[in-house]
């Protein structure tokens, strides 16, 4: 019997949130939602997810500054971290984002399920 | 006893009578008979209402009546004036306002040190030649003179091109007669500010308008550098649109340019000036008088293109928006014309809102470039809301289903043209984000077959947006053949 795996979702939009976890449970995943990066945070402390699906620009901590604070924590280096925004990934690569070698994939909104479902798979993977 | 107000009127007329040339007190006490030194007390009061003012000739003083209110006390000497007289003339003549004192033949007859700084010392000149360079006047101040008006306001440009708010009005002078006082405010740089912001938020007005109607780069380019000059007042000006693959500039647009001087020699400096500035990503400001010793390349070919054209300045912008960098501004001034710091401040604000229509149009470009795949594929393509309202559908859809027009699809329920589903695709898909399988399309001409349709959620900012599904007719060829 395969492992579930768990898909932490942090994103400020309340339908991006809850629609996208609806869909990660459906396909057989455990979701943990977030709202910003504080509840990120808190969440983390409780459960490690195999892979983080991170909206860049939320209200509060920004991606950058949450970025660095998983970077420092030891027993997170694992997590696999997904973007998944409206920013364009060329303005996310000048800000830094995607350096960490823990981002592994730049999901551009709008886009569809299949391409965030396959990014997921691909990122349990490595 | 005659009453004081008496023996002033008669003092007064007494020396109107004497007539223009004034009169001493000798000649005044012969028509007033009064005793010299209670004369000389009466003219001191009356020159101290400011109603007759006097003229030192030799050792004698010779008295005149006020034609003008105030008019005696600048006539007078700084030793001549009493304390009032010292404090209030120093008013008058330090206002950060004009005051200007006219006689009823529009003759100047007095103007403070603000005025004098503008148009020099013309006391007795006709105020309408002296300071609007007309031959008669168009202010205003004639409905004073004839009396239609006691107060009248203007606002008018002078011979020099400030704008001037002018307040008049009709005074009475002692000896019967009237003036005209106006106060001059200089507002050219509040005019200038005003129409200043006038024409920015019509500029941005423009902009807006140009990027939402042009349909290509070189329309929005074109209609961007006619509304920036029609707003920053510059010779010449272009828009270099780089591309980033090839690491090349394409000309779209250039304003201002003598046909006939346009060499390649001059491209190439443009061109190089517009490259630096996209490669450095920051904007890059000549100035000939100043930047002369510098030898970078950008410097070297600012320098030349301002000796081929005789510029003043060269001014590099580059074209970005956060993530991309489109192209450069290049804005050329002629020579004494700087560009402002202010112009160079609004360039720049306004390079953002060019890149941006920029980016708009090439996106929007790409979507079309995007679409027209979609537009031309053999799958049947649709996509539908959340309530299953077809939303899209490309010609192929219209092809396999034998309709001729998308309005004959188009905001009709999925369930239309799908058929014995076992499950509602619709509902399945925005619950688990995917499906795929098999359905009965069902045609036009009442006749079904087999299709397999793979179906995805599109999510966007806000949340999910759409359903998107491919359709494989699995019977087709099979019915064709």
């Amino acid at each position: 019997m395969t492992e579930t795996k768990t898909v932490m979702v942090v994103d400020d939009e309340p339908d991006v949130l809850l629609s996208v976890a609806q869909i990660l449970e459906s396909n057989n995943y455990r979701t943990i939602k977030a709202k910003d990066g504080y509840e990120c945070l808190e969440s983390l402390k409780e459960e490690i997810p195999d892979v983080l699906l991170l909206d860049i620009m939320m209200p509060g901590l920004t991606s950058k500054e949450l970025l660095a604070m998983i970077a420092e924590e030891s027993s997170l280096s694992q997590v696999k971290i997904i973007f998944l925004t409206a920013v364009h990934s060329q303005e996310a690569e000048e800000g830094g984002l995607l350096a960490s070698r823990q981002v592994v994939d730049f999901i551009e909104k709008p886009f569809t399920v299949r391409r965030m479902l396959d990014a997921i798979e691909k990122a349990m993977k490595l | 006893m005659k009453s004081e107000e008496e023996i002033f009127n008669k003092i007064i007329e007494a020396i109107q009578d004497i007539g223009d040339i004034g009169a001493t007190i000798d000649e005044i006490s012969k028509v007033v008979p009064l005793e010299r030194h209670t004369m000389s007390k009466y003219l001191n009061h009356l020159r101290a209402d400011g109603r007759v003012s006097y003229k030192q000739i030799g050792r004698a003083k010779v008295w005149f009546v006020s034609k003008a209110p105030l008019q005696h006390i600048f006539r007078l000497k700084e030793e001549e004036k009493t304390y009032t007289e010292k404090i209030f003339s120093r008013i008058l003549s330090d206002m950060p306002e004009g005051v200007l004192i006219l006689d009823f033949d529009y003759n100047i007859l007095f103007m403070n040190r603000y005025l004098s700084s503008l148009y020099n010392d013309c006391l007795g000149q006709k105020y309408y030649s002296a300071f609007f360079g007309y031959s008669h006047d168009l202010t205003g101040i004639s409905a004073l003179i004839d009396g239609t008006e006691e107060e009248v306001e203007s606002h008018i440009a002078d011979k020099e091109g400030r704008n001037l708010d002018i307040k008049a009005r009709r005074v009475e002078n002692p000896d019967g007669s009237f003036s005209l006082i106006a106060i001059i405010r200089n507002v050219t740089e509040t005019v200038r500010n005003e129409t200043r912001i006038r024409n920015l938020s019509e500029l941005y007005r423009l902009l807006g308008e140009a990027i939402n109607r042009s349909y290509t780069i070189d329309q929005l380019c074109s209609a961007i550098l006619n509304d920036l000059r029609a707003v920053i007042n510059f010779e010449m000006g272009d828009i270099l649109i780089y591309d980033p693959d090839t690491d090349l500039l394409s000309s779209y647009a250039q304003i201002g340019y003598p046909s006939e001087d346009e060499t390649s020699e001059v491209e190439d400096w443009k061109r190089a000036i517009a490259m630096e500035t996209i490669h450095n990503r920051e904007v890059f400001f000549f100035d000939c008088t100043v930047n002369n010793d510098n030898e970078s390349t950008i410097a070297q070919a600012s320098y030349r293109l301002a000796q081929g054209y005789k510029l003043q300045n060269v001014y590099a912008i580059p074209l970005r928006t956060k993530g991309d960098i489109h192209g450069a501004l290049l804005i050329l001034s002629g020579s004494q014309r700087t560009i402002a710091d202010e112009d160079r401040s609004l360039l720049e604000g306004i390079s953002e809102v060019i890149a941006g229509g920029i980016a708009k149009i090439k996106a929007e470009e790409e979507w079309r470039l995007k679409a027209s795949v979609i537009e031309i594929s053999s799958h049947p393509i649709f996509m539908t809301n959340r309530e299953g309202k077809m939303t899209y559908v490309n010609p192929a859809f219209l092809e396999l289903l034998g309709y001729a027009e998308e309005k004959d699809v188009l905001g009709h329920s999925y369930s239309a043209f799908w058929k014995n589903g076992s499950e509602d695709v619709v509902k399945v898909v925005y619950g688990t984000g995917s499906w795929d399988g098999v359905l009965l399309a069902a045609k036009k001409d009442g006749s079904e077959y087999k299709t397999r349709l793979s179906a995805s959620l599109i999510i966007g900012k806000k949340g999910p947006l759409q359903l998107v599904a491919i359709a494989e007719p699995e019977e087709r060829d099979r019915n064709n053949d």
